[in-house]
């Protein structure tokens, strides 16, 4: 498809799905971007919807107020949370598909990303990674760990690690956590030699073209492999694939890891050989939960750990709060009056407890670096569900 | 407006960069590309061009990875791409790129020249200044923000404790420095359009230039690595008793008391 045909169906599509937001502001009340900004309306879902909509309609894209139109829609976390208040009680508008297709508009038109972004793009684009690290380094989290290599060797499941946990040294632990009980459950698996990134961000903040690049590298990995079933580690993966990769679950079953091991360990008694006594807290990643409709499997692990008590934050399950992340934030600093992480671990420690538990990377590294900044070391701490597992089981 | 951005192509410093046995960077290790101070020059040139309507082109010499550096310049908005290839520039120091550049831009009509501040692999700051003394135009450096208008440009440049505003007539040479702008994003689709675009090649006979002429005045016998720093040391216990661990390790270990 041509350029210029394209920026016509975004602009259309934008004008067709835009004028069906009467602006009831319903969805205000569920943004965490407009409730830990200062709160003008811009910094809330309509009033996003509403700057690209007129930006549009008045011929203003490139305009002097082109960086300001660009800080609006990439200060959106993504977390879906207004679309799905909008579905309930207005209009049901598909908020996000506009803020999507607003943010390709604006990439097409170097209006956008953000600068720090911009890195992120590119790194993605040169070494297969967000971060600017070498392709070559991507498994040196896995240390003395052996597991099949793929495509070289065969397996019928494909763990797919990705970015953060690869490279983070946060991290690591939690890939080779869930590498530990892939083992300990005597699942067939392998990982990617040559992992690349799933484009998750790309098509976040707007790149289409580099994101069908990534689809065609990763579904010719994927196919090379010969598995049957894909897990991933970080629910942004899991999405991608699942929702932005065509027809990809015809062809191939995709879990999340945590969804996985909740099938996988079903009916069988687990012999534990570690009492965990915690209180402890999940925190439902947007990309699992909201995205996604899963709720329960995470949580079914932790029940299933002897001696962890598990309490509900007051904002849990599809009220969740967005930890601060998505939308492409983890590569960039936008404007904030409370920091979405921060208040998290608030009500982490409102309800009393030691652990907050999730099961996301970057929700993971988000809550790890409020901790820190709010120097609450001693009182809680930030362990992957996966990691309490293998504690619990010794392995 | 006529606008020449002057280019360098550099190793990528977010790469890890390896050194071969003689001491030279391995360029099998390394992806290169556009010094990232004269990719802010470029962004400057391209909004100047988007205000005042113009041209821009970009203008390097030597290396072997001007054709992927160039993409990018042109997917970012150049609209010409000239390189000087040729090997006698194997080895070119900031002396031998100026009088190849200053060659260059004496065959071209432009009303300013945009440099970067420095390259981030020599960090000598030389090829804008020398530049400017080849072609006897002024030269402001360490640009922060550039305005033009009638002839003229207005350039501030940040000094110790305050900013400067300097006006000067054009032609002129700017050097200028990173927080000058946000440089833009071109999409994979622009990339792949910048393919299609020519990049004028020329040698150094082409712009009239022998190789005597550009034998650099500096050559680099190899580059070494530094040596890895010792791991840290952390003093813990009652304060009275890491002032006396302190006082030891002075003594004893840096023998600087």
């Amino acid at each position: 498809m041509n350029e210029e045909k394209e920026i016509k169906e975004l602009k259309e599509k934008i004008i067709e799905v835009g004028s069906r937001c009467w602006n009831c502001n319903f969805c205000f009340s569920a943004c965490p971007n407009y409730d830990s900004t200062r709160g003008f309306q811009t910094q809330g879902p309509s009033g996003i919807l509403q700057s690209i909509y007129y930006a549009i309609k008045m011929d203003k894209i490139e305009g002097p107020e082109k960086e300001s139109l660009r800080d609006i829609l990439y200060a959106c976390t993504t977390c879906k949370s207004c679309e799905i208040t909008c579905k309930g009680i207005s209009a049901g508008v598909p908020i996000l598909e506009i803020i999507e297709a607003g943010r390709k508009l604006l990439l097409e038109k170097m209006v956008g990303p953000l600068s720090q972004q911009r890195r992120a793009l590119e790194s993605i684009y040169k070494y297969g990674n967000p971060y600017g690290e070498a392709a070559e380094k991507r498994l040196l989290w896995s240390d003395a760990l052996k597991f099949k290599r793929l495509p070289q060797e065969k397996a019928s499941v494909l763990y797919y690690v990705g970015c953060t946990a690869s490279y983070e040294p946060e991290l690591h632990g939690l890939a080779r956590s869930i590498v530990k009980l892939l083992q300990f459950l005597g699942v067939d698996f392998g990982v990617l030699e040559t992992e690349v990134c799933c484009g998750d961000p790309v098509i976040t903040l707007g790149d289409e073209i580099l994101f069908q690049e990534m689809v065609e590298q990763n579904k010719e990995k994927f196919k090379a492999a010969g598995v049957k079933t894909i897990v991933t580690t970080s629910p942004h993966c899991f999405n991608a694939f699942r929702r932005k990769y065509g027809e990809l679950e015809k062809y191939f079953e995709i879990k999340h890891y945590t969804e996985f091991l909740a099938e996988a360990f079903k009916g069988k008694k687990a012999v534990f050989k570690k009492r965990l006594s915690y209180t402890v807290t999940y925190h439902d990643p947007c990309y699992l939960g909201k995205h996604n409709d899963i709720y329960d499997p995470p949580r079914q692990l932790l029940k299933d750990i002897p001696g962890i008590k598990l309490v509900e934050m007051k904002m849990t399950r599809v009220d969740s709060l967005c930890c601060g992340g998505g939308g492409g934030r983890m590569y960039a600093e936008v404007e904030e009056e409370k920091r979405l992480a921060d208040v998290r671990i608030g009500q982490a420690l409102e309800v009393g407890a030691k652990v907050i538990t999730t099961a996301c990377p970057w929700c993971h590294t988000m809550l790890q670096n409020a901790v820190r900044d709010l120097k609450m070391e001693e009182k809680i701490e930030v362990r992957d569900i996966a990691e309490l597992w293998v504690e619990a089981l010794k392995l | 407006m006529k606008i020449v951005v002057c280019i360098k192509q550099t190793f990528d410093t977010e790469a890890q960069i390896a050194l071969t046995e003689g001491g030279r960077i391995d360029d099998h290790s390394v992806l290169f590309i556009v010094n990232p101070c004269d990719e802010h020059a470029l962004e400057e040139g391209i909004r100047l061009k988007e205000k005042k309507g113009g041209q821009v082109t970009v203008v390097t010499a030597g290396g072997q990875t001007a054709p992927k550096v160039f993409q990018h310049c042109l997917a970012m908005g150049a609209d010409h791409a000239i390189w000087v290839n040729d090997p006698n520039l194997n080895g070119a120091d900031s002396h031998s790129y100026a009088v190849v550049l200053s060659r260059v831009l004496q065959s071209l009509e432009y009303d300013l020249v945009l440099c970067g501040r420095e390259s981030i692999d020599d960090k000598s700051s030389q090829v804008p200044a020398r530049l400017a003394e080849l072609l006897d135009l002024p030269q402001v450096n360490l640009v922060s923000a550039l305005s033009v208008d009638k002839g003229k440009a207005q350039a501030t440049r940040d000094i110790e404790g305050g900013t400067e505003i300097i006006e000067v007539a054009l032609p002129a040479v700017f050097s200028v420095q990173k927080g000058i702008n946000e440089v833009r994003y071109p999409s994979l689709r622009r990339v792949m359009q910048a393919a299609k675009m020519p990049i004028k090649t020329l040698s150094l006979v082409d712009i009239g230039l022998t190789a005597k002429e550009v034998v650099p005045f500096s050559v680099i016998e190899k580059y070494v690595l530094p040596k890895p720093r010792k791991e840290g040391k952390v003093l813990s216990g009652d304060l009275p008793e890491v002032i006396s661990q302190l006082i030891k390790h002075l003594q004893e270990d840096a023998k600087v008391i």
